[in-house]
């Protein structure tokens, strides 16, 4: 058996670990680590058995190495946590949630927050209603006209149409099939041959009783016009007779004051008016 | 009492086998109309609708099996119409979270039952604040137990989408019970 040092240990170290030293070198080695307490630390590292890291400086050395490769695996495991809780997938899968569990409180209270509503949401299933419920359902059913459909002989359609009319969508959908229909009506040529000509008739209808209201508006214009201008004649004749009539009344009233100054410069000679008093009279 | 023997009584109008059909389900039913509505007094119309609703089509249903998913669509449609019309017709109040009935206890002291209605209250005000889909998903999966295939086909959505909105719908629902409880 050959002396084995440190170096010539750990240049083993593998090969003892795997078994596959053979047997002189592996009582060196053994022989080795029965006086160097540095290669027995050594092994036991190697072996899993030793831990340098203080926990906190453990957890901080997984989370500095995993910000700098992957990233935190919160996400992975939130997808998982729900088939962890049910236990619905595979056990290699619930280990690997079950590690990172152990090392993250945001997951944890989580999944604890989980596992409480899969226990409690069933409980919400049911709500007891008051005591009289019973009875009213039982009244406005067994009390109902019509009853179950396996009693009617026949199909109930004033219950169907009274059930269509409850609907809260039946005026849309009654708006909907109203407009579906005009579209059908004035949209296919094909489907309502005559529907195609309704609008045409609208067309040469509305022309038509276009070209009579003008025709009547013309004629009205017309005789208007004719009124104006008999009224504007008329108009004329009154003022021309009134201008004559006023001409006459005056030359009558000058002949009439010029006939009575005559007799009274006739009657009276000594007492005739001067000029002025002519002037006067007139 | 077995249900298939009710629903063949009932169809037989057997007005005694309703009676213990309506006894058996309504508090799920009138469970499901509060988990909807989240008022007492609507919650209690909604149900008596719902168990007419079922007793006027309850020929249609075919096997014992398959009464609690019919049911639950027939409940869930009601209460979404309800909403509707709720919603053309707003009400002048509401009644607030707080005055619900209390929640079924199991057998624990008044103590440990106040707790845990507490608890189921603090976990309703959190579905509340769920999308629309995660907290009907949580009502039918979580609450009322159903299976992912119904689900998909209660609400018309594809089985996939179910499948991988439930998880994130319970992830959500923990969160918000986390910020509402202040453990977040």
């Amino acid at each position: 058996m050959t002396r084995m040092d440190c170096r010539d240990f750990e240049d083993r170290l593998n090969a003892l670990e795997a078994g596959t030293l053979p047997h002189d070198e592996q009582q060196s080695a053994f022989s080795h680590l029965e006086i160097c307490i540095r290669c027995r630390a050594l092994l036991g590292i190697v072996r899993g058995e030793t831990d340098l890291l203080a926990p906190d400086a453990r957890e901080d050395l997984v989370q500095s190495i995993l910000s700098r490769t992957s990233g935190p695996a919160c996400r992975n495991a939130e997808d998982s946590l729900c088939k962890w809780i049910d236990g619905t997938q595979e056990q290699a899968d619930d280990e690997m949630v079950s590690i990172h569990l152990a090392h993250c409180p945001d997951c944890t209270k989580l999944a604890a927050t989980l596992s409480e509503l899969k226990d409690v949401l069933p409980y919400m299933a049911t709500l007891d209603p008051d005591r009289q419920f019973t009875a009213d359902v039982l009244q406005a059913t067994i009390g109902l006209p019509s009853g179950p459909r396996w009693r009617r002989p026949g199909f109930d359609w004033k219950e169907l149409w009274n059930r269509l009319l409850r609907r809260p969508r039946f005026a849309w959908e009654a708006a909907y099939v109203g407009t579906l229909l005009v579209l059908i009506a004035f949209g296919s040529p094909g489907l309502f041959p005559m529907a195609s000509t309704v609008p045409q008739l609208l067309v040469a209808r509305s022309d038509q009783l276009l070209q009579q209201t003008s025709t009547a508006l013309a004629d009205q214009r017309d005789a208007a016009r004719q009124s104006l201008s008999i009224f504007q004649q008329k108009g004329k004749d009154l003022l021309n007779e009134t201008a004559a009539l006023r001409s006459r009344t005056t030359s009558f009233l000058r002949e009439e004051v010029t006939a009575i100054l005559e007799e009274l410069k006739a009657g009276l000679p000594d007492a005739s008016p001067g000029p002025k008093q002519e002037r006067d009279l007139r | 009492m077995d249900l298939a023997a009710i629903l063949t009584g009932c169809r037989a109008g057997d007005a005694l086998a309703w009676e213990a059909l309506v006894r058996q389900f309504q508090s799920r039913i009138y469970g499901i109309a509060y988990h909807y509505v989240e008022n007492p007094e609507d919650a209690r119309d909604l149900a008596q609708e719902i168990f007419v609703r079922i007793f006027q089509s309850l020929a249609s249903c075919t096997g014992a099996d398959m009464f609690l998913p019919w049911a639950i669509r027939i409940a869930r449609n009601a209460s979404i119409d309800h909403l509707r019309r709720k919603k053309a017709r707003p009400q002048a109040r509401d009644v607030a979270l707080d005055s619900i009935g209390d929640m079924p206890d199991r057998g624990n002291t008044p103590e440990q039952q106040w707790a845990e209605n507490s608890r189921q209250r603090l976990i309703h005000r959190a579905l509340k604040e769920l999308t629309g889909l995660n907290r009907e998903i949580i009502l039918l999966k979580e609450i009322q137990g159903l299976q992912l295939e119904e689900i998909a086909s209660l609400l018309q959505v594809p089985l996939g989408t179910i499948k991988s909105r439930s998880n994130r719908a319970r992830i959500e629902l923990a969160r918000k019970v986390m910020a509402l409880s202040g453990e977040q």
